[in-house]
């Protein structure tokens, strides 16, 4: 067993070397890896609290690292996959809305205020899977070095979208839609009609709620809301990796590998389901998402490289 | 007359250049712990890597010593041209600092 193998920072070592471009790795990760294990594996003295400021450094000297590569190389990735996506967005959310608008025209109730509040909802999908397919179809990958953080910096900015989404426009289209329904059906003998779910709580106000809600029931719920739209919100990250993994790999493989790596998807999200008539626990969906970020990374690590994509041919002499 | 760029120069990028003009050659935990707080260590590295790319500073691995495949640490040093362009900054603040009883 080498000093490699088990010394300290060695897992950081195999992750930066197969992330950073080498002159990266030569003039910042190296030199800070090559302090800490100094700092640490030395003869046993360094303390836990010593181990702890020296990895903590050498995280954040990853973490600035990660942004200057992502500034340096994964520009024109993500100029090529935002360009796809604004292309398939569009296609997505008509698709998305299909349902929305049969049900809008067959009960024209208000039609005006549901069409918009399920357009607001079909953004929350539509987004993470137009995403999906805009890095799936990039077909230009090269490296894992130009493209992890290219694909982790636009995933994080869906994700903060899909929030922002999720916690402020959903909420308040649901609000119009109730308050248009009411006043089309003024029906003050309902006084349920007039009262708000928790589909119309945002950010704030569930939060508010989960603090100091009454009765307990009504605390529990909002804490369970909220976790329920972070943890959904979370989509374009688990697409965006899993969309690079199988990107990688010629197209015929790619599509088989992307089917069933969706359907392992959607049975892991079911089977963390409490109950079969139920939809999956919070900590279900972040545990199957955190393990799907996973194999997603594990597949691009692991796809062939573009010269063994390459065909060999025959020499004939 | 020719007009002279004078190189841009950061706050810890001066800090490091201080130190390495006046002990000598250090590691960058060696520049952390002698700064006295005003270098980080998640950031030295960053600056040390930059400041190699500006020409100020200049770097040699350590022999091994260790384990064959363990990294060698590596030792950073100011070259003539960070000790210029860090004697020119230090003259700019000289002449701008107000002078005392104004």
């Amino acid at each position: 067993m080498t000093n490699t193998e088990r010394g300290p920072g060695s897992r950081l070592r195999r992750f930066a070397e197969r992330t950073f471009e080498p002159q990266t790795l030569e003039r910042v990760i190296f030199p800070a890896l090559a302090d800490v294990e100094f700092e640490c594996a030395g003869d046993g003295r360094a303390s836990r609290l010593v181990r702890w400021r020296a990895y903590w450094g050498l995280l954040k000297a990853i973490a600035l690292c990660l942004l200057t590569d992502w500034s340096r190389n994964g520009r024109p990735l993500a100029e090529g996959v935002a360009t796809r996506m604004t292309v398939i967005f569009p296609i997505v959310i008509a698709v998305v809305m299909v349902p929305a608008l049969n049900a809008a025209y067959a009960k024209p109730l208000v039609p005006g205020p549901f069409l918009l509040m399920s357009l607001a909802q079909a953004f929350v999908f539509a987004l993470p899977i137009a995403f999906f397919f805009a890095v799936a179809l990039e077909r230009h990958l090269r490296s894992p070095r130009q493209l992890l953080p290219a694909v982790f910096a636009m995933a994080l900015a869906c994700t903060l979208l899909t929030m922002t989404v999720t916690l402020s426009v959903v909420p308040r289209a649901n609000q119009a839609y109730r308050q248009a329904a009411y006043e089309r059906l003024k029906a003050p003998a309902d006084p349920a009609l007039d009262s708000s779910g928790s589909g119309e709580l945002t950010f704030t106000e569930l939060v508010r709620r989960g603090r100091s809600g009454t009765p307990e029931r009504e605390r529990s719920a909002a804490r369970h809301a909220l976790g329920m739209r972070l943890a959904t919100s979370t989509l374009p990250i688990v697409l965006g990796f899993l969309a690079l993994g199988i990107a990688g790999y010629p197209w015929t493989h790619s599509l088989f590998l992307g089917m069933w790596v969706l359907m392992f998807y959607v049975a892991g999200l079911r089977a963390a389901a409490v109950s079969p008539f139920q939809g999956p626990s919070v900590r279900g969906i972040w545990v199957v998402n955190a393990v799907f970020v996973l194999v997603g990374l594990s597949m691009v690590w692991s796809r062939p490289s573009a010269a063994d994509a390459e065909p060999k041919g025959y020499i004939i002499s | 007359m020719k007009s002279v760029r004078l190189p841009s120069l950061s706050a810890k990028e001066r800090i490091v250049l201080e130190l390495l003009v006046s002990s000598g050659a250090k590691y960058g935990l060696q520049l952390v712990d002698e700064s006295r707080g005003q270098l980080k260590r998640g950031t030295v590295y960053v600056t040390l890597g930059r400041m190699e790319q500006k020409g100020l500073v200049e770097s040699h691995h350590e022999p091994a010593t260790r384990d064959a495949d363990a990294l060698t640490r590596r030792m950073y040093r100011a070259t003539g041209h960070g000790r210029r362009v860090l004697d020119a900054w230090t003259m700019v603040a000289r002449t701008l600092a107000p002078e005392p009883g104004r």
